[in-house]
């Protein structure tokens, strides 16, 4: 039931996990200050980025954003199988 | 609408099974500052706030609350789920276990179960940014009693990042007020 990942797709995960956060930040900054252009810029880069890594990552381990495009060999419905947040074993401090 | 994201917005990571601690934290799951009223909060309120800067930050960190819910619900689900029912009893949670068994169900750390009066919603942007910005505040010094009930490094750690978070949600809210603020003067005749 508890799911230790792989070290590759764990670092996948947290490196996508910490740049969501910073769009996050950025998102709700830009709500109270949209005419900020340097934000602005940082949040397109990073959104660009962000959207590129999670292609990657579902393409290798499975679905993490629903309404993605779902690939697997052989045809299979990977949403359901791909670690459920709470039983990822988090690596220690 | 909202769409699922199979993640966590930051990671849970506990050392050890603590019954006591988790119930501590349901304050945060189920209670009166806790971050389902923070998501019931401003996904109530953002519908009559007038501005499209405060629409927007409503939605957005409601919606950020609801991570946040996901987190607590995580911690308690992580620090209870090996426990058995002679630990549970001793950690006084067997009223709990005897309805509920394991299940992460909204109520505060005393089995208070969530309500809606615990938010509010005027239909007044003035007051409702009032209310959201001490609701950060209390969640903060929650964060800040319940860190200092725990002695586990990875769940400090996440108590830190939520704590962190009601400081930043403050900030937004604050600058809301001020925009809010100026908009209504603006739309005044004397």
């Amino acid at each position: 039931m508890y799911k230790q990942l792989s070290r590759p797709q764990y670092e996948a995960l947290i490196e996508i996990m910490e740049l969501e956060f910073v769009l996050i930040e950025l998102n709700l900054y830009l709500d109270t200050h949209p005419d900020c252009e340097e934000a602005l810029r940082i949040y397109n880069d990073l959104a660009m980025k962000y959207h590129g890594m999670i292609m990657d990552y579902q393409h290798e381990y499975g679905m993490i954003h629903s309404l993605s495009v779902n690939r697997t060999e052989p045809g299979e419905w990977n949403w359901i199988d791909s670690p459920w947040p709470w039983e990822i074993e988090y690596k220690k401090l | 609408m909202w769409l699922y994201e199979k993640k966590l917005e930051y990671p849970v990571r506990v050392d050890k099974m603590d019954l006591r601690m988790a119930k501590y934290l349901f304050t945060q799951y189920g209670g009166p500052d806790g971050e389902l009223s923070a998501a019931i909060r401003y996904l109530t309120q953002r519908f009559t706030m007038p501005t499209n800067r405060a629409k927007g930050l409503f939605t957005d960190i409601g919606t950020e609350e609801m991570a946040h819910w996901e987190i607590i619900g995580t911690m308690i689900y992580k620090l209870t789920k090996d426990a058995t029912p002679e630990q549970i009893k001793e950690a006084d949670l067997g009223g709990f276990y005897a309805i509920r068994n394991k299940a992460v169900f909204p109520v505060d750390s005393v089995g208070n179960p969530w309500t809606a009066s615990y938010i509010q919603a005027h239909g007044d942007p003035i007051a409702d940014l009032h209310e959201d910005m001490a609701a950060e505040q209390k969640a903060r010094a929650t964060y800040e009693h319940l860190i200092r009930l725990s002695d586990d490094p990875g769940v400090i750690d996440t108590l830190r990042f939520l704590r962190e978070r009601e400081v930043v949600h403050f900030q937004r809210f604050g600058e809301a007020l001020n925009y809010v603020q100026e908009h209504l003067e603006s739309k005044k005749y004397y």
